[in-house]
């Protein structure tokens, strides 16, 4: 799981860096720049899913653990 | 229950749900409306002022015509000049002896639609009720502008997003202790420890989305209302429930003996949710005065939203806050159910 938030973060990141000057850039400079809070409120969103997913496998394999 | 609790298909729907709601709510621009009307200058019989619009479009509009007009009078504008998309320099010729002081502005254009400033605009004048019918303006159908929006209202403006956000964390809240309702019944009924781990995961998770209902809100009210704190019987009603369900957990800590404490907890839990429905259900709608929409004879956010835009985001966002409440309940209750398991064990 670590790997897996390490390799979205590295995503995120080759992103913005690959990012200068293109397409997406100017995406997220328009329109009074409400795309940046829109990734901003889909970032804390997606680790929130994921961190209550890890803890859900977790609890899975603890409740795993007890009935066998 | 088990076994829909250890699936994953509708966690991830919910949070795609979820997902696909806050974008619509962020994304969504708002209405075109007029912000105000500036700089009202009176010489003789001309009246100059300038307009401010907010997300309107004079600049790639057509058909632009402005006036001012109370009951049954209307004047138009004799000069209109676009400075860019949100203003206007406007120039009226008034009568002598104008029918009222107090006039709306309106603005009508082929893109925004029809806005008005209601009783916008204060005129300085020999004053002398008429009931002539002067209409000014010709060909205009008062339309609504075409795209997808949200309602554009005064004070709110785009604080009216945080109903997708607000409001929803009550809805998970009232969700969340309903169940626990009705497993404290069920725990009555069955005795099953189960219910009881049902009931306390359901009120704690509730409590999350309590304390975040309560300061978002508060929040909220400092820009719209101008108080953190207002003396509103819904508010007031909303801590004083969250306070009662706090004492829950203070109950059950002060009970030694497992089978009593789930049995006394669970009634205290069925009482807590009577207490909490009339707090803040029954006692706000008879107050006799209270800031919230839709309670006492307040309009409720339908009344601004004619065409139920909002209502499609706003239900699709709550949806998704459930089942992310459940979900996060679905975790607290599995982890109680493995400590006692482990309890049992030793």
């Amino acid at each position: 799981m670590n790997k897996m938030l390490l390799l979205i973060f590295m995503l995120f990141f080759s992103l913005f860096i690959s990012a200068q000057g293109n397409v997406m850039e100017e995406y997220m400079y328009s329109s009074g720049k409400i795309w940046v809070a829109i990734s901003v409120l889909f970032l804390i969103l997606l680790l929130i899913f994921m961190y209550l997913w890890k803890m859900d496998k977790k609890i899975g394999r603890m409740e795993d653990e007890f009935n066998s | 229950m088990e076994k829909l609790i250890r699936q994953s298909w509708w966690k991830i729907s919910g949070i795609l749900v979820l997902a696909g709601a806050l974008l619509f709510a962020m994304k969504t621009p708002l209405s075109p409306g007029i912000l105000s009307i500036e700089k009202v200058e009176q010489a003789e019989q001309t009246l100059s002022f300038e307009l401010i619009g907010y997300n309107s479009h004079f600049m790639t509009s057509n058909g632009l015509q402005v006036w001012i007009q109370n009951d049954a009078h209307s004047y138009c504008s004799k000069d209109l000049e676009i400075i860019d998309d949100s203003h206007l320099l406007i120039g009226i010729d008034l009568p002598e002896i104008l029918p009222s002081n107090l006039f709306s502005v309106v603005l009508n254009d082929d893109i925004d639609g029809t806005l008005a400033s209601l009783d916008g605009i204060f005129i300085k004048g020999n004053v002398e009720p008429s009931d002539g019918n002067g209409k000014c303006y010709e060909q205009v159908k008062l339309t609504e502008h075409g795209y997808f929006s949200m309602p554009y209202r005064t004070i709110l403006y785009e604080t009216i997003r945080n109903l997708n956000f607000h409001v929803p964390m009550w809805f998970a809240m009232i969700f969340l202790t309903l169940f626990s309702f009705v497993t404290a019944i069920l725990y009555l009924v069955k005795s099953d420890p189960r219910y009881d781990d049902m009931t306390v995961a359901a009120i704690h998770v509730a409590m999350l989305f309590a304390i975040c209902g309560l300061s978002t809100g508060a929040l909220w009210a400092r820009f719209t209302w101008g108080a953190f704190w207002t003396d509103d019987p819904q508010l007031n009603g909303a801590a004083i429930s969250t306070l009662i369900y706090l004492a829950y957990f203070m109950l059950r800590r002060s009970v030694n003996d497992p089978d009593k404490r789930a049995r006394l907890s669970a009634v205290y839990a069925i009482f807590a949710f009577i207490m909490f429905y009339v707090f803040l259900k029954v006692i706000p709608s008879m107050a006799e005065f209270s800031l919230h929409p839709d309670t006492t004879d307040n309009p409720s956010f339908k009344d601004y939203d004619i065409e139920g835009k909002l209502k499609i985001v706003f239900r699709t966002a709550t949806a998704g806050w459930i089942i992310l409440s459940f979900w996060i309940f679905s975790l607290r209750y599995r982890l109680l159910t493995i400590e006692r398991k482990r309890l049992d064990h030793e």
